[in-house]
């Protein structure tokens, strides 16, 4: 049986942001937001997902009198998008 | 809010992969604070060989020279302070590396005062240029950069030669430490850092 892909992480723009965050300690919104080519409202909609799954923290801050998002990949996050991984390999050896 | 569309596991893959790929092209070196301190250095030591070499006797007091340090530390804190103000994303080998730079600059003020209190500056000469090797190394295996691991071979072999030459010419050593450490290596990562950014 096959390891059902977890719904938060099987979604384009979702995946995008937790793999960008999988590798680097936080990154702003902006950049977050150039890296994927995404709106910013869809982007928005997509952090507050994973905020709510606890898979980010999302942090709000000023910068230079300027309203700034960080955004940082959590503990659970790194398990969950492990799995994913985990179960991305399982369905691919059986494709083979 | 926007319709999710379905995609393969093979997509999904690709997907990691490219958003990976992005992330170590934004964590480019520019390359500027080994250029910096590189061409610093190594004027300072040219300086300082050129009076004692050619015996400049109206030039006293050339080892003040050394003060520029201090102006290039100030403008370096300024630099960084400025720099992580305008950097987007942090990466945890940005904080290694920091962090191992920080280090290696107590490590050389503490060097610094022993060796002027104690007034030893020819012994120690092969140990500070063995200690100039151990961040340049680092950061060079950090970022999986090999000019840096070869310029901090280069430091050691420097350090090995060091014990055989007279004092003076030990500041000509210095001038190519730098040069193979983080001069060359400078200018390769701000090439680099180029070619990342304009892709």
């Amino acid at each position: 049986m096959f390891k059902e892909l977890d719904p938060i992480l099987h979604s384009q723009l979702r995946l995008a942001v937790v793999s960008l965050l999988i590798g680097v300690k936080e990154a702003e919104f902006t950049f977050i937001r150039e890296k994927t080519n995404a709106t910013a409202g869809n982007l928005s909609v997509q952090v507050q997902k994973l905020k709510e799954a606890g898979y980010i923290e999302v942090i709000k801050e000023f910068k230079d009198n300027y309203p700034n998002t960080t955004c940082k990949i959590t503990k659970k996050g790194i398990e969950a998008f492990e799995s994913y991984v985990k179960a991305l390999q399982d369905y691919l050896q059986v494709g083979k | 809010m926007q319709q999710e569309k379905q995609f393969s596991p093979e997509e999904s893959i690709a997907l990691i992969e490219s958003m990976i790929r992005e992330v170590k092209q934004s964590a480019v070196e520019n390359g500027f604070l080994y250029l910096l301190w590189g061409w610093t250095i190594l004027f300072c030591a040219l300086i300082q060989y050129s009076v004692l070499k050619f015996k400049l006797t109206a030039i006293k007091h050339i080892e003040a020279i050394w003060f520029i340090i201090l102006p290039v530390t100030i403008y370096q804190v300024i630099y960084l302070i400025k720099e992580n103000k305008q950097k987007r994303v942090k990466t945890y080998v940005d904080d290694m590396i920091a962090n191992v730079w920080t280090t290696f600059g107590i490590c050389m003020f503490v060097a610094s005062f022993i060796i002027s209190k104690q007034n030893i500056w020819a012994t120690a000469y092969p140990f500070v240029l063995m200690l100039y090797g151990v961040p340049t190394y680092l950061s060079g295996f950090a970022m999986k950069f090999t000019p840096l691991k070869i310029g901090a071979f280069g430091c050691w072999i420097l350090a090995l030669v060091a014990v055989y030459v007279e004092p003076v010419d030990y500041l000509l050593i210095i001038a190519v430490a730098m040069t193979i450490a983080w001069i060359i290596p400078g200018y390769l990562l701000r090439a680099k850092f180029k070619r990342e950014y304009n892709a």
